[in-house]
């Protein structure tokens, strides 16, 4: 009996052109309560259907997923999503979108109108509630994406690349205010991305996956918080585990 | 207060653009007046009754509305109308449940796409003699299985296509945050289809209009069709185009309105309604 999230024996294929397709097979992983854990991995590795497998988004051929113990179906269990692209509605206003989550995730009809708000304003989109995604910046849109998934008050945190497409200031600021929120919300938070600065920057540690799909190596990362980004021990640990991560690839 | 001065810029604005809209355009304005004159000199070499000019067809089309001809407009114009609404309609509803279906079920593309593209293939003149052969002269059923039979494959391949055209990954998004069916067809689904119901609908109504008329011919007592080809027999030209010019006029009217309720309906693209009315400045 272990609590938080933990999927065991993940195997996942696809219909491909010739034939199926293993994204990967027996997988094990597990995020402690409150952990950020970070599955970092070359693209195509299958690191994004890891998340999706366990949301229930795409449909697993053998596998048991345990919430706090119990036994679940994939996604059943309460999670916000940040894609790698905001993936908003266009059509409707910052505050529609948020809405259509919480429509999604239950929340009574009164409760939605001061959610929404609270979160824009915690992500610094106060004022931006009736403006259309197309008007706003990247980075104010992903930051939509992020007070979309937290407003929903899930307990697991998935995130998919979500700064990648970013460019560095404003990157830099959004794992900022990430880290701020997660220590105040205490989420599980399992996160994706092929970028090793930002995997050790951000996490508790971080599992490697090879091209194969499987998992060949993991590591804490020891260091306290509050984070400074720029403290030279973060680059020294990134270079050790460079080393480690990108001698097993080749 | 910044609120308000951006309200009242807006609404400037949009007053503005809709001003500019309206206006007909001078290059649109060249070309119906470059038409109507190489139609009046083309019709200098041709006698009358082979090839009228704009005044003896503009008496024409009097005639025809003011129902000083052998036909009486309302009844004609009336009956046709209907064909045409009720075979657009029964074509629209049937396209949108078999393309619909198509679209987000790999399993019906399989079992209903060849079907479709058969039916796309089959000439509407047989579609009208076998109407007429299996229904003989009837007031409407002829004209409107005419309709229906072949303005719906074209309507279902549009609306199949705007389905696999909606953007799978906020159908996933949607999954994501729980959307039931109905939320995801409401802001997932309808949002991104808009633009192809319009364009379906104005494809539709021009396709059942044509086709109306032609089923008409082959296989009723009454409507448009039946009064073409009565002038037809009689030789009278004039009278064959001017009984469709209140029609193309309508037409043209319906399809105008149409694009107009499609930009109002589609207002949230920013891109679409600012990059294109305010470049040329």
């Amino acid at each position: 009996m272990t609590a938080g999230l933990e999927g065991a024996d993940l195997t996942v294929r696809f219909e491909g052109e010739d034939g199926p397709f293993t994204v990967f097979e027996g997988l094990d992983i597990h995020v402690d309560p409150g952990e950020f854990l970070t599955v970092m991995g070359p693209s195509g590795c299958g690191k994004t259907t890891v998340l999706n497998a366990l949301a229930g988004l795409v449909p697993l051929e053998r596998g048991t997923v345990r919430y706090d113990g119990e036994a679940v179906e994939p996604g059943s269990f309460s999670y916000g999503y940040v894609f790698q692209e905001p993936r908003l509605l266009d059509w409707r206003t910052v505050a529609e979108n948020l809405a259509f989550a919480l429509r999604g995730a239950g929340v009574p009809e009164p409760e939605r109108r001061p959610r929404i708000e609270e979160w824009l304003e915690r992500v610094g989109l106060g004022d931006e509630a009736d403006s259309y995604p197309r008007e706003l910046s990247g980075g104010m849109r992903q930051r939509v994406g992020v007070a979309r998934a937290l407003a929903v008050d899930p307990e697991v945190l998935f995130m998919d690349e979500p700064f990648s497409s970013l460019d560095d200031v404003t990157g830099r600021g959004l794992r900022r205010d990430l880290l701020d929120l997660w220590a105040e919300t205490g989420k599980e938070v399992l996160f994706v991305t092929h970028d090793l600065r930002e995997a050790v920057t951000l996490s508790d540690r971080v599992l490697f996956m090879g091209e194969d799909g499987a998992f060949f190596d993991g590591a804490e990362i020891p260091h306290g918080r509050p984070r400074d980004f720029d403290d030279p021990a973060l680059g020294e640990t990134e270079r050790r585990l460079g080393e480690r991560f990108f001698a097993e690839l080749g | 207060m910044t609120g308000e001065t951006g309200t009242a810029r807006g609404g400037r604005s949009t007053a503005l653009d809709r001003a500019r809209r309206a206006a007909p355009r001078p290059l649109s304005v060249a070309s119906v007046l470059a038409v109507l004159a190489a139609w009046q000199l083309l019709s200098l070499a041709f006698p009358p009754y082979r090839f009228p000019g704009l005044v003896r067809l503009a008496e024409n089309v009097v005639v025809v509305l003011t129902g000083t001809g052998e036909f009486d407009p309302l009844v004609q114009y009336g009956v046709t109308l209907g064909r045409v609404a009720v075979g657009f309609l029964l074509s629209f509803a049937l396209a949108a449940a078999w393309g619909f279906a198509m679209g987000v079920s790999p399993a019906a593309e399989d079992y209903l796409g060849v079907p479709l593209f058969t039916l796309l293939t089959v000439p509407s003149v047989v579609w009208a003699f076998l109407g007429v052969l299996w229904f003989g002269l009837t007031d409407h059923l002829v004209p409107v299985f005419v309709v229906v039979l072949v303005v719906f494959p074209y309507l279902a391949v549009n609306l199949w296509e705007g389905v696999e055209a909606v953007d799978g990954r906020l159908v996933e998004m949607a999954r994501a945050f729980d959307a039931t069916t109905v939320e995801t067809w409401r802001h997932v689904y309808l949002p991104q289809l808009l633009p192809t119901l319009f364009a379906t609908t104005r494809l539709g109504l021009a396709i059942a209009w044509k086709l109306s008329l032609i089923a008409e011919v082959f296989g009723a007592p009454t409507g448009v069709g039946v009064v073409v080809k009565y002038h037809f027999e009689n030789f009278d030209t004039g009278l064959v185009i001017a009984w469709a010019v209140p029609v193309m006029l309508l037409m043209f009217g319906v399809e105008w309105l149409l694009r107009r309720a499609e930009r109002r309906a589609t207002r949230w693209r920013p891109a679409a309604a600012v990059g294109r009315e305010v470049a040329p400045e």
